[in-house]
């Protein structure tokens, strides 16, 4: 289209010889055996790339990366689907030929993975749990206190009592290298449970080492409960021992709290027997009684079941 | 003239396949099932000893709690931590197979370093398999003066030796 500005006509058309003989040369003769001769190279190129397989290998590398994201992308399934008994064959020979070594690498990663699902399933559920506690405490607070006044009770440990929704049923004291059994307090009396005690302080001893190990390095892997299907055990840990709690129902934090102050006191009046600690019971007189107490505690709830009925 | 009530943690070690476990459950009666320790990879029993007396003339009544530890040929963390707070070793090698014996000074530099000062007592087991006077077993008697400890030749099937080797353990434990 002609230009109305004379100056951008100029810039579009520069003045230049048209031989339209020596174009159609150029054209023929020139630019065609530049462009074969560029050809012949690109593909003498080629051929090498293909024959020489690691070239070959580089300079499709970033495509195939490519394409694979994209057809994962736009169909995952399918991708999936095909992939699945190729990459299955190949992992089964690999496990098989190391075994060791894959288990050895999945261990730790799979071990972090379920006590980082637990711990959040856990935090939920006790979260949840918690605020319909804190609700219902403070509902009835009053009423009990007037109660436990009426009925002669030490109103302080009446409430303490009502604050435990839960069977504590053992408590054992353990020592924390070893998993010797220092001292063990139960809800019942019998002879042979206590036997039986030494055995559940090494295999518990045993299973804190194990889960600790499995899920070093993730802080919610640290092993403070471990749950069974009709109770738990909640665990406090101190420098020489550590104290075990089994109970059955849900416990809140003030377990926590009990079981720490229970520590304290016991560290505080037996640390330096704990400390040169090499299986000598008789050396820790009386170290079963704060044990007890706690047991005692925690069953006034029971008590007041009983006294109401 | 009084008993002293003594525990006592005790770890057996040895090489996969040696009797471990079969010795344990020879030396214990045992109520508790072994599904858990191939999970963990050790279990815990327990067993009284008869009392014993030392050289000062002290009885001393053993409560040992017997961890039977898998996997200590590698020498994996975990291992590491079930040997913590040992009180005596029980070093087992296999008399019918001699790599097992050989394997011992290892492992018991292992629990030398995790437990240093806990005595050993070496245990050649399947006596009953291996002749009397056998190869493997003069192998055992080889380490065990290297290692400065004493040795007994076992058998978890037929019971030779079994309740001795924790005997001695209690005995190096007691002085
Ligand atoms: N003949 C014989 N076989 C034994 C003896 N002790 C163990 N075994 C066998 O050796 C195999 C391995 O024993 P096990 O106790 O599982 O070894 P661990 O891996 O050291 O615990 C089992 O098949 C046992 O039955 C023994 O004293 N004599
Ligand atoms: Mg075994």
């Amino acid at each position: 289209m002609a230009s109305l500005n004379p100056a951008m006509n100029n810039l579009k058309q520069p003045e230049m010889p048209v031989d339209p003989l020596a174009q159609l040369k150029s054209i023929l003769l020139t630019e065609d055996q530049q462009r074969i001769a560029e050809l012949e190279a690109a593909l003498a190129e080629l051929k090498a790339q293909l024959s020489h397989k690691a070239q070959l290998i580089a300079t499709l590398e970033p495509v195939i990366g490519e394409v694979l994201e994209k057809k994962i992308g736009d169909s995952k399934d399918e991708m999936a689907r095909s992939l699945a008994p190729v990459m299955g064959a190949a992992i089964k020979r690999q496990i098989k030929d190391a075994r060791e070594d894959v288990i050895d690498a999945l261990y730790p990663i799979v071990g972090r993975m379920v006590a980082k699902a637990v711990a959040e399933a856990m935090k939920k559920i006790i979260a949840n749990i918690n605020a319909n506690l804190n609700r219902t405490f403070k509902f009835s607070r009053w009423f009990r206190q007037q109660k436990a006044r009426l009925q002669g009770i030490d109103p302080a440990e009446k409430v303490l009592a009502d604050a435990f929704p839960f069977q504590l049923q053992r408590v054992f004291l353990i020592a924390r290298d070893s998993g010797l059994l220092i001292s063990y307090a139960g809800a019942s009396q019998s002879g042979p449970e206590h036997d039986e005690a030494h055995i559940i302080g090494g295999m518990l001893t045993a299973i804190k080492s194990f889960m600790e190990t499995s899920f070093a390095g993730s802080r919610e892997g640290d092993l403070n409960e471990i749950e069974h299907s009709e109770f738990t055990i909640r665990i406090n840990s101190g420098r020489y021992t550590y104290l075990a709690a089994v109970f059955s129902g849900v416990a809140g934090n003030e377990l926590d709290e009990e079981l720490r102050n229970l520590h304290i006191r016991i560290h505080e009046r037996f640390h330096r027997q704990l400390r040169s600690y090499d299986g000598d019971n008789s050396r820790l007189q009386g170290i079963e009684q704060p044990l007890r107490e706690i047991i005692r505690t925690t069953q006034h709830i029971d008590h007041e079941h009983t006294a109401a009925s | 003239m009084n008993t002293l009530q003594l525990h006592k943690k005790i770890c057996l070690l040895g090489t996969f396949g040696v009797g471990k476990t079969s010795l344990v459950r020879r030396f214990v009666y045992d109520k508790y099932d072994d599904e858990y320790k191939s999970t963990i990879g050790a279990k815990v029993s327990q067993k009284r000893l008869v009392p014993l007396e030392n050289s000062r003339k002290e009885l001393i009544q053993f409560n040992f709690l017997v961890w039977d530890i898998e996997g200590v040929e590698k020498a994996t963390p975990q291992v590491n931590h079930y040997l913590l707070g040992a009180h005596g070793f029980l070093l087992i090698g296999d008399l019918t197979r001699e790599e097992t014996i050989g394997a011992l000074p290892a492992i018991s530099e292992f629990a030398r370093k995790i437990a240093p000062g806990a005595p050993l007592v070496l245990a050649g087991n399947k006596a009953d398999l291996a002749p009397d006077g056998s190869h493997t077993a003069a192998v055992l008697a080889e380490v065990a003066d290297r290692l400065s400890a004493p040795y007994l030749l076992t058998s978890a099937k037929d019971g030779r030796n079994v309740e001795d080797c924790f005997t001695q353990l209690g005995l190096l434990i007691a002085e």
